[in-house]
């Protein structure tokens, strides 16, 4: 391992970027966001049936939704316990307890504060802990671009280490043969 | 099917490390593997701990810092002085539903599957519990019970 505690080399977001980013309508159930998980998307853009961005999926939902589905599971075995009364001046509306839009953080009203590929990793992982978010997603101007993640931000830093001292040893090894 | 065991939807083949192992080779395998939790075992297989991305990064970070003795090197540092001896884990016969339960009370991504003589035999996650959802074939119930009534004031 280096001995080097300071890192020469900037680090910036598009280091980092994870350009696996898939698209996925507010009205689809968060049971097909399992395979883009897995795949190791950080973060999912969520749009309306326009195109629209109106939010974001972090794998942190996901517990949620667990939460949700396992709540009901058992509400159902209790006799559906959970449904309420109909009222007379009532308007009903069903909303799936899958539905991505029940667990998705809305862009509308949010003003927070956007990572894009040209900051810095310090500056991203600030942003992140400001907002209390493990993941965000990544603009190249206006565009999506990419996801960025608490965890990837690590790796990116942990993979420039590892390159470093491989690079530390090769030195190190081409000194001492020319000593020889 | 969620009383179905754990065994049937976690991973087996997991990726472990020793508790005297060094730092470095836990950071070896976070990026070789591209996983962030490392389960900890002892010389008799037993799992005593799991080690993160995260707690390397705070192991480093307070090293950095100057929170730790100038004399240890990062990598001097040993793996059981980095992980987490407190940490949730599941049985293989106890249920999915147990599973998620766990998953959800304690806000975590992954629970370390153990048999009764606390042996390491995988690993599930929360997302291994969405594609087991996403399996279920029992979509038209799911409409009726699952749909939640939601009450606007006209």
């Amino acid at each position: 391992m280096c001995k080097n505690k300071t890192e020469a080399k900037t680090l910036y977001v598009r280091d980092a970027l994870n350009s696996n980013v898939k698209k996925m309508c507010e009205f689809d159930s968060m049971r097909k966001t399992g395979p883009l998980f897995a795949a190791g998307a950080a973060a999912i853009p969520i749009v309306d049936y326009s195109g629209k961005l109106v939010g974001t999926l972090v794998e942190k939902d996901l517990i949620q939704f667990l939460n949700s589905y396992f709540e009901n599971l058992s509400a159902e075995d209790r006799g559906n316990e959970f449904l309420l009364e109909q009222e007379a001046d009532v308007d009903i509306h069903f909303v799936p307890i899958d539905q991505i839009s029940r667990y998705m953080r809305a862009a509308e009203g949010n003003e927070q504060q956007v990572i894009s590929v040209g900051q810095t990793l310090e500056k991203a992982e600030s942003v992140l802990c400001e907002q209390n978010q493990t993941a965000a997603l990544v603009y190249d101007g206006d565009e999506i671009v990419g996801s960025i993640s608490l965890n990837e931000i690590a790796f990116s830093r942990q993979r420039a280490k590892a390159a470093c001292c491989q690079k530390c040893r090769s030195q190190k090894t081409t000194v001492e043969s020319y000593s020889l | 099917m969620f009383g179905r065991p754990v065994s049937e939807i976690m991973t087996c083949s997991v990726c472990s490390i020793h508790m005297n192992e060094r730092i470095d080779k836990a950071i070896h395998l976070f990026l070789e593997n591209c996983i962030s939790i490392l389960p900890v075992v002892n010389t008799t297989g037993c799992c005593v701990g799991v080690v993160t991305l995260k707690d390397v990064v705070a192991k480093e970070k307070s090293h950095i810092d100057g929170h730790e003795t100038p004399a240890t090197e990062i990598a001097d540092i040993l793996v059981c002085d980095a992980m987490s001896s407190e940490f949730i884990w599941i049985e293989p016969q106890e249920s999915i539903a147990a599973a998620a339960k766990k998953t959800v009370d304690n806000s975590i991504h992954h629970l370390v599957v153990m048999d009764e003589n606390k042996c390491l035999v995988g690993v599930v996650s929360s997302v291994d519990i969405l594609k087991k959802i996403s399996e279920s074939n029992s979509d038209n119930s799911f409409q009726v019970s699952d749909t939640e009534r939601m009450h606007v004031q006209k």
